[in-house]
């Protein structure tokens, strides 16, 4: 999520799990082009070519590499709420007797799970669920993401108001 | 915001572009035996109704051992977390703002390198705004769900 304000970040990253993603330096012609991405995922190479002073086979390849080597995706992201999920519960997750990382990918299978991560600090695992209605917020919490192996304490919260949720990063 | 119904045709067409979004309305016209014409209306009424958005992501593995931060903020007075909250969510390396009921009074998400990074950001950048009282925090190291199909398109 962190954004371009940050951003003099070269692709320097690594691929992880022995994946053989081959990654290579972007320079500053592929930063301006993932920049305008972020803006608009939806504007056609000629546009982005034109806005960069370049020509389009140029956009068109620097693009397609970026995608292959798994470095850069644009994708349709869905309004929770649109969506009809108008709860959203940040939620700490005590474990015990099994591996977080067990528990976590088996919280990863649930479609209302939105977020899993192995987390250090007060708790274990800290997750996002999502849901239509309190009531199936109390059903998921309490007798789905609670008789789940190894989960001993839930902490939740509730979100009152998103004021911001733009993803920019994600495993791919 | 005013909710619009969607059909099964706008699910068919959100599904599509969960995967792949440069592939052009003619393309999904074709797949799904339809016009470049009707794609395109339907695609523009989702986008102006704020259902979906499209944009680029980047693999997070692009950071060298990227963490997620959990900022659990605790404003000074009820009355401030508001303006905490706005404050927060102005700021371009926070990807996450809600106010929240429990944990605290509000949660913000950054991705930091380590804790170096994030020690002095809350020191120079989140201490400084007004309103905050304490800030807890706690580290995501291990990313084993992230489902990028979501956002919050707020006004």
């Amino acid at each position: 999520m962190r954004a371009e304000a940050k951003g003099e970040r070269r692709g320097r990253g690594k691929a992880q799990n022995g994946r053989e993603a081959a990654e290579f330096e972007t320079d500053d012609m592929d930063e301006r082009i993932i920049a305008a991405l972020r803006q608009n995922g939806r504007i056609a190479n000629r546009d982005l070519a034109r806005d960069m002073g370049v020509n389009e086979a140029t956009v068109r390849t620097r693009l397609r590499r970026l995608e292959e080597a798994n470095m850069l995706r644009v994708v349709a992201m869905r309004d929770l709420s649109a969506m009809g999920f108008e709860y959203l519960a940040p939620v700490g997750v005590q474990v015990k007797g099994r591996a977080a990382t067990a528990v976590g990918e088996e919280l990863a299978r649930l479609e209302r799970v939105i977020t899993v991560n192995v987390a250090i600090g007060t708790h274990d695992l800290e997750i996002q669920v999502v849901s239509s209605s309190l009531a199936e917020m109390e059903e998921l919490l309490t007798n789905v993401i609670a008789k789940i192996d190894g989960v001993e304490r839930l902490f939740p919260s509730l979100a009152l108001k998103v004021l911001k949720y733009n993803p920019e990063w994600a495993p791919l | 915001m005013t909710r619009i119904a969607l059909d099964e045709l706008d699910e068919r067409i959100i599904e599509r572009l969960g995967h792949d979004a440069r592939v052009s309305n003619r393309e999904i016209g074709r797949e799904f035996g339809l016009t470049e014409g009707t794609i395109r209306s339907r695609l523009k009424r989702l986008l102006d109704n704020k259902v979906i958005r499209v944009a680029a992501v980047t693999n997070a593995n692009r950071l060298r051992n990227p963490i997620l931060a959990y900022l659990w903020v605790e404003a000074n007075s009820a009355s401030d977390i508001e303006r905490v909250s706005r404050a927060l969510a102005d700021l371009p390396e926070i990807g996450f703002v809600a106010t929240i009921l429990g944990r605290a009074d509000v949660l913000a998400m950054t991705l930091v390198e380590n804790g170096a990074e994030l020690t002095d950001y809350l020191h120079q950048t989140i201490d400084k705004i007004p309103g905050v009282h304490r800030i807890r925090y706690s580290l995501g190291q291990n990313f084993i769900k992230h489902d990028y199909r979501w956002c919050s398109l707020v006004d």
